[in-house]
């Protein structure tokens, strides 16, 4: 739950279907409750199909929900008075290709209502801001997917919105872009701005969020805290070097890496630490080394759902 | 009112920048001055000739750019999602909507007034007096713009793009031939076939009436004020209608 501040975000019992072929319907969220506090960063996790894109759409209003209510600021979700103070960056990076970065700000500037006498100068601090000083003159149709992330973020903080809603924020960005992305939330971060985003690049939830809502199957598995959700859960991390391969591994555990130095997994508890390793000596492993680290974002999220992965 | 603008300023960018207006006038251009070359062989009575090719071309190019362009924003913008930035700003659907008509009329307009110039140009090369029917008829075709654009729309909401854009172009380019055929063979038709003519009559809209190409052809006097102000009304109130018909179909459709 999101502490005792104020709700940005209240959804309570969402409900979007859609129609499939032959008349099916496909439930696509299924009774999700969410709330998002002022000020807080909330990442919205969880597998493909889960719902979030869905969800993000119905706050937004871009899809009417078959049942639930949505509120964003107080307001209805998807009203013009909710939108005036969303910033929001679409899941796909998507902007008129025949403008140029500047052309496509400043429509964006229009559609928000700033007024004209602040208007370019607002845009040349947005441009520098996001890394496009130099081009903004030039077309969208020759950007970069890194470059269009920029322009969706300079449209996005656009008039200092009181909340950030962000659909795969940093989905397929380049090291440097994705840094630059991840600075400009810190600073929004701490300014004391609300920012709610999915993502699934689990570092960045990581490095971010105050507080995860893990969704699966269009329903909330978890709403939680992360210091709590990693406090409570563990990591024993054992090195081992394997020449051939592992085996089926025992049940909870997880390959975080295998390279030239040997293969790390991740077991959740000291128990299952042990029956990994009878399982790699018996595969002709080398133990290099068992500690107890700090568990990862990534290791809770496949615990949560990895049996589901396929 | 600057939203409303804004939108309408991007869509009049992206069909000059996608060029379709210059490849119309050039193509254009080129048909009637071919047609043109042919009253320097002195053929009395050629420049009739001249001024229906003139004329036709124009219109289908018109009707075709019109057409083309207002069916594509929807489909175009819901199927690349550009619509989501745009729509997360406090603008209605009704706004973008109305702003896309605006920038597809507009757009539409500005290239029938650039071919009235370029006929008129061609016409006083070639010693033809195109009369002051001349300017009802640029007048008309105009009005026909916005009327198409608005039916084209708002079926775009409706039909797949395909599909729209056969059933727009076959509607408005047979209206002009059909539509007297329908009240030719209205007293001869019964019972169900009575009532779908009589329908499809009322329904379908009257683009024949917008079009003086002969009265300018056979140099015809200028039509009546009242007459320009009817079609005028026909016009708004049609286009009108679908106008509100697209904008409340915008407003329910999922992204």
């Amino acid at each position: 739950m999101a502490d005792q501040r104020p709700a940005v975000i209240r959804v309570t019992g969402l409900h979007v279907e859609f129609k499939a072929s032959r008349g099916r319907r496909v439930k696509a969220v299924d009774g999700l409750d969410l709330s998002v506090g002022q000020g807080e960063v909330v990442g919205f996790i969880g597998p493909n199909g889960a719902g979030k894109t869905t969800t993000i759409n119905a706050l937004m209003g871009f899809i009417q929900p078959s049942q639930g209510e949505l509120s964003v600021l107080g307001e209805t979700a998807g009203s013009a008075g909710a939108r005036r103070r969303i910033g929001y960056l679409p899941e796909v990076a998507v902007y008129y290709p025949f403008l140029t970065a500047r052309e496509a700000l400043r429509l964006y500037a229009k559609l928000a209502g700033i007024s004209r006498n602040h208007r370019e100068q607002l845009l040349t601090g947005l441009i520098e801001r996001v890394g496009l000083a130099g081009r903004d003159r030039e077309r969208l149709s020759g950007f970069s997917k890194g470059m269009l992330q920029r322009v969706g973020i300079a449209q996005a903080i656009m008039g200092e919105p009181e909340l950030l809603i962000l659909d795969e924020v940093t989905s397929g960005l380049d090291p440097v872009a994705r840094h630059d992305v991840r600075a400009i939330l810190m600073e929004f971060k701490a300014q004391g701005k609300t920012v709610f985003f999915s993502s699934h690049e689990l570092t960045e939830v990581a490095l971010l969020c105050d507080r995860i809502v893990l969704l699966d199957e269009g329903k909330t598995i978890e709403e939680a805290r992360l210091d709590h959700i990693l406090a409570a859960s563990k990591s024993v991390v054992v090195r081992a070097r394997l020449d051939g391969p592992p085996g089926h591994l025992p049940g909870n555990v997880i390959v975080r890496s295998a390279g030239e130095n040997g293969q790390v997994y991740a077991a959740d508890s000291w128990e299952t630490a042990q029956a990994l390793q009878d399982h790699l000596k018996a595969h002709g492993a080398t133990i290099l080394d068992v500690n107890e680290e700090p568990p990862s974002l990534e290791d809770y999220f496949v615990r949560k759902l990895g049996h589901k992965i396929t | 009112m600057e939203r409303l603008f804004g939108i309408a300023q991007t869509t009049i960018l992206e069909s000059l920048r996608r060029k379709d207006p210059y490849v119309v006038l050039i193509l254009g251009f080129a048909i009637v001055l071919g047609a043109g070359l042919f009253n320097q062989f002195g053929i009395e009575g050629l420049e009739k000739f001249v001024k229906d090719v003139a004329l036709t071309v124009t219109n289908i190019l018109c009707i075709v750019l019109c057409v083309v362009a207002s069916a594509r924003q929807f489909p175009a913008e819901i199927a690349n999602r550009t619509l989501y930035p745009l729509l997360a700003k406090p603008v209605s659907r009704t706004t973008v909507f109305l702003g896309k008509y605006l920038g597809v009329g507009l757009m539409s307009s500005a290239v029938v007034l650039l071919f009235w110039v370029e006929l008129h140009v061609l016409f006083l090369v070639f010693e033809i007096s195109p009369g002051a029917i001349f300017l009802q008829a640029l007048y008309l075709r105009i009005l026909s713009m916005w009327l198409i654009a608005a039916v084209v729309m708002a079926l775009s909401l409706f039909l797949t793009h395909g599909a729209n854009v056969t059933v727009s172009l076959l509607l408005c380019l047979a209206m002009s031939t059909f539509a007297n055929t329908i009240l030719a063979v209205h007293s001869e038709l019964q019972g169900v076939a009575r009532r779908l003519a009589e329908g499809l009559y009322w329904v379908v809209p009257h683009l024949e009436l917008f079009d003086l190409s002969k009265k300018v052809i056979h140099e015809w006097p200028s039509i009546p004020a009242g007459a320009l102000a009817a079609l005028t009304a026909y016009a708004v109130v049609y286009s009108a209608i679908f106008i509100a018909l697209g904008a409340w179909r915008f407003g329910r459709t999922a992204l």
